[in-house]
């Protein structure tokens, strides 16, 4: 499945990188539930997201008002290993286009 | 024992009222501070959190460190300075005097954030306000922005809860506030904002242009509607702008400025930018003052000269800086690793308080104080007000300010 993850701010990012081993719930994204039984997975299971930059694998929270086609992840390292920046343009932190799938539990 | 109020520098709100306590030179206690500010200071006290001089990876002295970062620089033919958002307004002259003696390239994260609204402030094309004088408004929007994740104490302490006219039972509304965003933030929901607008990602300048639609009287989308008779029922109105609507417009304004042009017609709109690090605000107000930019400089030949392809972000891709310094940021966890791996081979010297990826990839490592807790000196919030910072506790590290004086008189000709 095509997917467009928006990256957000998490109070996370700061409050837990003054800790040792920091920022460990980077890695998970939020889709829609629609998206969610499209892909057959459940809330918890793991998702590897894939584009020309690179591939991640994140764990899977439903939130009920992420409109379908759309995932938020918050913004960290990790995202940035999917993110890239065109000739005179802004990174592309809130239009990220990957392709989804599941991985087997 | 010793009490007393210190500035938080964790982000640009600067908040002036924290209490701490410090015993045998830690923190005991800190009242008032958000959970981010809270986990900032008292990070601070983990030393494997904290940078140490280091060369190649080796614990070396303060001069050591400095020779090193010297040498690097003297050799460099193309220079790059950047950061500086986390530097008190001191430190920011000194790093803009640094790179005009080296004839770098100076940027700092404005250039991929907030430095177009900020220049638009400070030339005078954009209108906008300090927090004191958000009690005259009878709207705030929150327009891409979550301050409950980003500025944590932005509403209690400057913007709704703190206003003069807010009362939570009042059975009469005199302040609306509005929040425009992709996603139902914290902010946004949760009983927080009295009107949500949301919008699709990549939608503001549909939405934008649906409102300007509207006021010229054409029938628009049904939230664009909504959002302009709670315009019209407005006469002041201030507008925290945030990354999400820099993102979405891709940093070209002249719609949004288009539709405030046409509020002007029955109301005053002020716009505040949601800045991140705490001084970034204080970056551009100093590097406008000595070149008339807000970033993006380079003094190559002794002359200024400014331009798109003076920004981190291109240098990094077009591999036109053979050196870099970088201070008070962390563009390694901020940035595309696909524009990152641009800097392979690339020699970063890296003043920070904190251990960062940043510092992690870098040749030489100068461990400076951290500061408004360990260092004092000036900064400027989000809104333009200068904030003097004062020191809480003592270190024997050296602050930004006293390691760039030390670098340029190394590099001075």
């Amino acid at each position: 499945m095509k997917l467009t993850i928006v990256t957000y701010r998490d109070i996370f990012l700061w409050s837990e990188r003054y800790k040792e081993n920091g920022q460990p719930a980077a890695a998970l994204v939020r889709l829609s539930p629609k998206d969610l039984a499209d892909l057959g997975i459940a809330a918890g299971e793991k998702l590897k997201l894939t584009n020309e930059e690179g591939s991640i694998v994140v764990d899977v929270l439903a939130e009920p008002k992420c409109p379908s086609g759309y995932g938020y992840m918050p913004v960290s390292p990790l995202v940035n290993r999917l993110t890239t920046c065109r000739h005179g343009k802004l990174p592309n932190f809130k239009h990220i286009e990957v392709k989804a799938e599941a991985l087997e539990s | 024992m010793s009490a007393g109020e210190m500035v938080c520098t964790a982000c640009s709100c600067l908040c002036d009222d924290i209490e701490i306590e410090i015993e045998n030179g830690r923190i005991v206690s800190m009242e008032k501070a958000c959970r981010k500010g809270t986990a900032f200071f008292f990070g601070s006290e983990n030393e494997r959190l904290r940078t140490v001089h280091l060369v190649d990876g080796k614990q070396v002295d303060t001069d050591q460190a400095l020779a090193a970062a010297a040498g690097l620089l003297s050799r460099a033919r193309r220079p790059l300075v950047f950061g500086m958002d986390n530097a008190s307004l001191e430190a920011q002259r000194q790093g803009i005097e640094l790179a005009r003696m080296l004839g770098a390239v100076l940027d700092d994260s404005s250039s991929f954030c907030q430095g177009k609204l900020t220049h638009d402030i400070l030339t005078g094309t954009l209108p906008s306000c300090t927090f004191d004088q958000i009690h005259d408004s009878d709207l705030i929007i929150y327009w891409g922005s979550n301050p409950h994740n980003a500025q944590p104490r932005h509403l209690s302490r400057f913007s709704l809860y703190a206003h003069r006219k807010y009362h939570e039972m009042g059975a009469t509304r005199y302040v609306t506030m509005a929040v425009v965003d992709v996603r139902e933030s914290e902010t946004a929901g949760a009983g927080v904002a009295h009107r949500f607008f949301r919008i699709l990602p990549g939608e503001d300048s549909n939405f934008i242009a649906a409102i300007i639609e509207g006021i010229k009287g054409n029938p628009v989308r049904k939230d664009a509607s909504g959002f302009l008779k709670l315009l019209k029922q407005s006469r002041h109105c201030v507008i925290f702008a945030g990354l999400g609507l820099t993102y979405s417009l891709d940093n070209d304004f002249s719609l949004f400025y288009e539709m405030l042009k046409h509020l002007g017609g029955w109301m005053k709109t002020f716009v505040i930018p949601m800045s991140g690090h705490y001084n970034v605000r204080g970056f551009n107000y100093s590097l406008y003052n000595a070149t008339g930019c807000v970033n993006k400089v380079n003094f190559a030949g002794g002359a200024v000269s400014h331009g798109d392809e003076f920004s981190l972000l291109e240098q990094v891709k077009n591999r036109a800086a053979d050196c870099l310094l970088i201070v008070g940021a962390d563009p390694f966890s901020s940035l595309p690793i696909s524009v990152l791996k641009h800097l392979d081979g690339v020699p970063l010297i890296t003043l920070d308080p904190f251990r960062t990826a940043t510092t992690e990839a870098s040749s030489v490592v100068l461990g400076v104080s951290l500061t408004g807790l360990e260092s004092g000196g000036t900064a400027m919030r989000m809104d333009g007000t200068t904030v003097t910072l004062m020191p809480a506790k003592w270190t024997d590290k050296q602050s930004d300010v006293q390691i760039l004086e030390r670098l340029k008189e190394l590099l001075r000709p």
